[in-house]
């Protein structure tokens, strides 16, 4: 008898736990989503009132930044620059990245292949400003001797095709879209090469024999057959990826500089952080909306990025 | 490939080839995107362009500068003091590239896009803040056109690089004393408060501690029964900052025993840290920000910030009268009584060397004479523009058209840019005395 009555009260005691425990848990879980809405909601609300204020989607979307003196203004110049820096990383950053990651992943028993794990565990870690230094670094090393013996030739043959190249292709400038796509492609590159390694990691033995065993080259085995195994993790690493290079800023401060107009990508070039950084400083109501408006559109693409990797993920 | 995968890469390219488009469409879009040859500006441009100067009173232009109703007919006119090519003019166009003070952004991206629209989109004069210290080191680097800076070229860098390039103020800047005191706040009272260069420093020095010390009611007599027991919290920026450069360098002037405790320099050490409550906040929006939400704080910061939130530092406090000692009157930070301090301070140089200060001059001792004038508000500062005096020389690419459009846009700041319509709210133009160092300084940048 009594001791039933204490097995009753020993699950009672740990049923109570048990709901104690959980209930705990669900409540840091609201813990920790509640700043995500709030920032998302507080980005939206003042967001999207502040794109109405200054004249519209599409003037924010195409129009040159107000100056504390105008009403309207947009963020043109700075989307141009963010969507072609932002694809020109992420384009560099998987295509380095994803071969890197096979090789890490694949070609464990590699003495060199530990090596490029341990430094590629170090760089996801590294301060994004140290690699925009690194890149301005290399970039001030390398520019004139770039200029001098393969864009200044390239751009001269290839101007016959029209005046818009020079838009894209010719004798860089200090400050460049390309030395920001290299430092966002630099912050890309581990975090695909991580997640693909150990996507092919975790591929079981007898499938990857089973790959090796329908006679194929080794190259077909790795990059056709087991890939099909691993593309959801390779496609969500590359689209998180990217969703991470759109929003930096700091590598950007001294390769892509910022620009208020749109100007070739060969000189300063403007990207929607670097504005949001500066507008949301100025004392200037204006600025300060068109940085809400400009963080709205941002968070927008991001989210969107975001949103395509769970669906295909 | 199996025809399960091709969607998936058929997506990202089509993906990628959308954005190609939108960014190659937004590109083309705009007037003057690129510098190349397009055919001359319809008759659409004189609709655009009135607009963006709406200060022209042509009586009191001197050299006959822009005319910005027909940007494509008349640009010769505006080289007209250089004589030198006048056909370069007329088919201006390009890039510029400049950096530097966080502070005179806002005014010069104004300059910039008016410009741009008096051109009629033909000049982009891209200016980022990225602080006042890269702006100088950027430019010295060669990797940026012109640089600009809350402080003179430092004297070290100054002598490397002496008698090559120029360095002259596009605009002055003042700093204000704002501080939150709701029993005497000037919504309920109607009276700012009196502060000397002496009480300031005592209170950044942690010696006047609290609002009721003896030594603030004798500045207060209106006030004085009001102002409560209460610790004063001593605001300052925890960066780096033009702003606390020339905060410091005005109490180093005007109260000795600060210069022998705590000096001058972007950043400094604040006693008031230690011995009372001093805090530090980072970025002039950050101290404005730390006085707003602390009551019985006092903060220095520059005069936008607190001018366009008047109505906020009204209900807990207000901002104060500043003394300056070498005439006896108190000043509120209003432009005309910040003008009357800059044109003071260029009068005491000119008395103690003998004439004005020399673009080519190093300008420290110069910024130092006009810290704490004879009369005006005592504190502000000056935005400095460099430019260097051979941009071929110097190994700058294209360096005639370079040359040719720094000249022209700050033959224009310098003139145009000064009046009232372009001057943006919280800054204060340069009295035209000081503006014409400026304009000879653009006559030794070799076209």
């Amino acid at each position: 008898m009594t001791a039933e009555r204490k097995a009753e009260n020993i699950t009672a005691v740990r049923m109570v736990i048990n709901w104690l425990g959980l209930g705990l848990f669900a409540l840091l879980g609201v813990a920790a989503v509640v700043p995500l809405f709030l920032i998302i909601g507080d980005v939206y609300v003042k967001g999207i009132d502040a794109i109405n204020r200054l004249g519209g989607l599409w003037h924010f979307l195409t129009g040159l930044p107000p100056t504390p003196y105008e009403e309207s203004g947009g963020i043109g110049p700075m989307l141009v620059g963010t969507l072609y820096m932002t694809v020109l990383g992420a384009l560099l950053g998987i295509a380095v990245g994803f071969p890197l990651g096979v090789y890490i992943g694949e070609m464990r028993r590699e003495k060199f292949a530990n090596v490029a794990r341990a430094g590629v565990n170090v760089l996801v870690e590294f301060p994004t400003i140290v690699i925009g230094l690194f890149v301005y670094a290399v970039m001030s090393l390398a520019k004139e001797d770039l200029n001098l013996y393969l864009l200044d030739p390239l751009s001269r043959t290839i101007s016959p095709v029209g005046g818009w190249i020079t838009q894209f292709i010719g004798p860089l400038d200090g400050f460049n879209a390309y030395a920001g796509a290299a430092a966002l492609s630099i912050i890309m590159i581990p975090y695909v090469a991580l997640i693909t390694a150990s996507a092919y990691a975790s591929i079981e033995q007898p499938l990857r024999e089973a790959a090796y065993a329908t006679g194929g080259r080794e190259f077909n085995a790795l990059f056709v057959v087991l890939r099909k195994a691993v593309s959801r993790a390779v496609l969500t690493a590359a689209l998180l990826g990217t969703a991470k290079i759109a929003g930096e800023t700091a590598p950007l401060l001294f390769t892509a500089f910022g620009n208020f107009y749109y100007a070739p990508f060969t000189g300063p070039t403007a990207a929607v952080p670097l504005w949001v950084w500066y507008a949301a400083q100025t004392p200037y109501e204006v600025q300060i909306a068109s940085a809400y408006g400009a963080a709205a559109v941002l968070l927008t693409i991001i989210l969107t990025i975001f949103i395509i990797a769970r669906i295909r993920g | 490939m199996s025809p399960t995968q091709n969607p998936k890469f058929l997506a990202i390219i089509a993906a990628v080839a959308i954005v190609a488009v939108v960014a190659i469409a937004l590109l083309a879009m705009p007037p003057g995107g690129s510098p190349q040859p397009t055919t001359p500006p319809p008759a659409s441009q004189p609709t655009a362009t009135p607009t963006p100067t709406p200060t022209t009173t042509p009586a009191t232009t001197p050299t006959a500068t822009t005319s910005p109703s027909q940007p494509t007919t008349t640009p010769t006119a505006i080289n007209s003091p250089t004589p030198t090519t006048t056909s370069v003019p007329s088919r201006l166009s390009g890039a510029l590239t400049g950096g530097g003070s966080t502070f005179v952004a806002p005014q010069m991206f104004t300059w910039s896009k008016t410009f741009y629209q008096v051109t009629g989109g033909k000049i982009q004069v891209n200016y980022q803040s990225i602080g006042s210290g890269a702006g100088a080191a950027q430019f010295l680097e060669k990797k940026l056109d012109f640089g600009a800076s809350d402080v003179p070229m430092p004297r070290d860098k100054y002598e490397q690089i002496a008698g090559r390039f120029v360095q002259f103020p596009v605009v002055i800047g003042s700093i204000v004393m704002t501080y939150n005191v709701p029993e005497i706040a000037y919504q309920k009272t109607g009276k700012y408060l009196n502060l000397t260069a002496e009480v300031i420093a005592l209170i950044y020095m942690g010696e006047i501690k609290q609002w009721c010390d003896p030594r603030i009611k004798a500045l207060n007599p209106g006030l004085a029964d009001k102002l409560p027991c209460k610790d004063i919290v001593a605001a300052h920026r925890s960066d780096g900052s033009g702003t606390t450069a020339a905060f410091t360098l005005y109490l180093t002037r005007a109260y000795q025993p600060w210069n022998q405790t705590v000096g001058w320099g972007y950043t400094v050490k604040w006693p008031a840290d230690e011995k009372a409550k001093g805090t530090g906040a980072k970025g002039n929006e950050g101290v404005a920000q730390a006085v707003l939400q602390t009551p019985y704080s006092i903060g220095y910061i520059e005069f936008a910030y607190w001018a366009k939130n008047k109505d906020k530092y009204d209900q807990v406090g207000g901002v104060a009268f500043v003394r300056n000692d070498n005439d006896g009157k108190y000043y509120f930070p209003t432009t005309e009584n910040v003008a009357m301090g800059a044109a003071a301070g260029l009068e005491r140089y000119t008395r103690r060397y003998g004439s004005k200060p020399a673009p080519e001059a190093d300008w420290n001792p110069v910024s130092i004479e006009f810290s704490n004038p004879p009369r005006g508000y005592p504190i502000m500062s000056f935005v400095y523009v460099f430019l260097w005096k051979d941009y071929a020389a110097e190994g700058y690419g294209d360096a005639a058209t370079k040359a040719a459009l720094l000249k022209e846009f700050f033959k224009w700041v310098l003139t145009e840019g000064q009046k009232q319509g372009n001057v943006v709210e919280g800054y204060i133009p340069l009295p035209p005395e000081v503006a014409k160092i400026g304009l000879e300084a653009l006559n030794l940048v070799k076209p």
